[in-house]
């Protein structure tokens, strides 16, 4: 096959993507450094980062609050967008996320209990949210009675009905906990980074990034399942291993940012999508460009939440919410 | 090259396949033709390890498929099957690529002898000019030899057709007839399930029957219409009708 203009151009299109994601998370990072209420000088936030200086209070506001906080973002934005695209690859639906299915709700409400119950074990967090998410995705195949056969819509809806119930139970939490604690079961139901700290966010970091690698791995089985259950077997992909795998590494991702981050909507569910509208359907490319497009949103998200109604700061869920729905909805629209 | 040893399929209520055992040669372009029901998919299904027999086994090259991996046996059989989804906009192109699924790994992505590969398929499928178009926007018959191409590209000695002449017109269907006239010619074992008679008595070699959960073979020229009438049931005034 002759390697053509239109080759050439995928490849061009896709190195032209990764730059422009690229800058624009450079850009919002650095805006998110400075910006605040208390503006910090560029000079005086790189001076921060290279050196400690507990005395100098612009060095404290940068190393305790910002730098965690906008580190926590590219992390959850990145986690988030890869395991959409992992759940849009497993169902073979554009309409698929971690937020649709219902398993941030699910994770969240594994994050509650652990608050709820005063649980004190090390990672008790990330492993009940683990537990809520893989949860999640049971009920949600049960419900839609569509096993491991996910070609329908049915299994949208039930993630669908699922979040609404778990929305339901986390808004009967709020309702009945003490007004002390109110805030931080508030922070799991709307998402937000405004809680990040350096030891909680670093293991996630790690585990998130060992998490892409396998994601990786699997690009190209990703890719055959695109094209349907038995085309994927016949070429050589173990569909129930695979699946198996990709459940359990979307789940895994979830689960781990909303442990840090509670419930940030539509970032699964948008970035992949845009993603593939700038430079196609291959998930060996999709994947770095995904992850690189939900970190730019989240941080910009963050971003606005934080000075958009200044002094007052909105969850971070709220601003992905409102980008998320109307793209949601042109791709209802597009369906059809 | 693949035998069929009393091997018996039931779905839910009702039993395809009963103790059913067949041959097919190595080279050789069986047609599968019966009924709606008779269990044609069920046998080519079989024959890629998509689906288990209850009893018996299904042997490729004398080894039981059950004991090749998935990737062992995509490198030796690749099917053509009915209704691919086509959610996200895969190109021709990279459909054909993915017929290379069973010689890459996380560590060896596709080389440009793949690619070279995956061109030749297409050039050999008629296909070539059609590599950048979205699969979804192509037509049955455009989209059956794109599917023929991902098969040839995967460098298997069988190939599995379910019903290639389905929803195509009579120039598609031409087109297709003679495409498989030249990888039959080329000495790739080919096992065809379809409702076109015309196909399979032009180009198959030998023909199984599949009628009341048995397979029988026989030869093209014996697709008689008194044959025909006890296979699929038809009355005598309904050849007329």
């Amino acid at each position: 096959m002759p390697r053509g203009a239109a080759v050439v151009s995928e490849r061009t299109r896709f190195f032209a993507t990764i730059a422009v994601l690229l800058v624009a998370l450079i850009v919002c990072t650095v805006l998110s450094l400075v910006t605040g209420a208390m503006p910090i000088a560029p000079r005086n936030v790189v001076s921060a980062i290279l050196h400690s200086d507990p005395s100098d209070i612009n060095n404290s506001v940068i190393r305790v609050i910002r730098l965690p906080r906008v580190a926590s973002a590219i992390v959850v934005g990145w986690a988030l967008a890869l395991a959409g695209l992992c759940f849009q690859a497993l169902l073979r639906n554009p309409l698929a996320s971690e937020y649709t299915l219902g398993v941030s709700s699910g994770a969240s409400l594994g994050a509650v209990l652990v608050a709820l119950l005063h649980i004190a074990m090390p990672l008790a967090t990330p492993l009940f949210a683990f537990g809520g998410a893989l949860s999640t995705i049971a009920i949600v195949i049960w419900l839609s009675r569509a096993r491991l056969a996910f070609e329908t819509n049915s299994t949208i809806l039930a993630g669908v009905i699922f979040t609404s119930l778990a929305n339901a139970a986390l808004s009967l939490i709020l309702s009945v906990v003490s007004p002390n604690e109110l805030h931080t079961f508030f922070f799991w139901f709307m998402g937000s980074f405004a809680n990040s700290e350096w030891t909680t966010l670093i293991p996630v970091a790690v585990v998130v990034a060992l998490l892409s690698i396998v994601l990786y791995a699997f690009a190209w089985q990703m890719n055959a399942l695109g094209v349907g259950d038995d085309f994927a077997a016949q070429a050589g992909v173990p569909i129930e291993r695979t699946r198996t795998a990709l459940f359990v590494l979307a789940s895994l991702l979830t689960a781990f940012v909303v442990s840090i981050a509670g419930t940030i909507g539509f970032v699964g569910l948008v970035v992949p999508h845009l993603a593939r509208l700038a430079i196609g359907v291959d998930n060996r490319k999709l994947i770095p460009v995904a992850a690189l497009g939900g970190a730019a949103l989240c941080v910009a998200a963050d971003l606005l939440a934080r000075t958009l109604l200044a002094p007052n700061e909105l969850p971070a869920g709220v601003v992905t919410a409102f980008i998320g729905v109307p793209v949601f909805v042109m791709l209802m629209r597009r369906r059809r | 090259m693949i035998e069929l040893r009393d091997v018996s399929v039931a779905y839910e209520t009702s039993q395809v396949l009963e103790r059913v055992s067949f041959r097919v040669q190595r080279g050789a372009f069986t047609g599968l033709a019966g009924a709606n029901g008779s269990g044609k998919t069920t046998i080519l299904r079989l024959m890629a390890r998509l689906h288990t027999p209850h009893t018996g086994e299904v042997l490729v090259d004398d080894r039981d498929v059950a004991s090749y991996s998935r990737r062992e046996l995509a490198r030796l059989v690749s099917g053509v099957w009915q209704r691919p989804s086509l959610s996200f906009g895969f190109t021709a192109r990279q459909i054909v690529l993915l017929g290379r699924t069973p010689y890459l790994s996380p560590l060896r992505w596709e080389t440009r002898d793949d690619e070279a590969i995956a061109g030749k398929a297409m050039e050999e499928t008629q296909t070539a000019h059609l590599a950048s178009r979205i699969a979804s926007t192509l037509s049955a018959g455009e989209l059956q030899r794109v599917f023929i191409a991902a098969a040839l590209a995967q460098q298997t000695r069988v190939l599995l057709l379910d019903e290639p002449t389905s929803f195509l017109d009579l120039r598609q269907a031409a087109r297709l007839s003679a495409l498989l006239k030249r990888l039959s010619g080329n000495g790739i074992t080919i096992v065809c399930a379809s409702h076109d008679l015309a196909l399979l008595r032009r180009h198959a070699t030998s023909i199984v029957i599949l009628a009341d959960r048995q397979a029988s073979t026989t030869t093209p020229d014996a697709l008689t219409r008194e044959m025909l009438t006890r296979v699929f049931d038809i009355h005598e005034e309904e050849w007329y009708a």
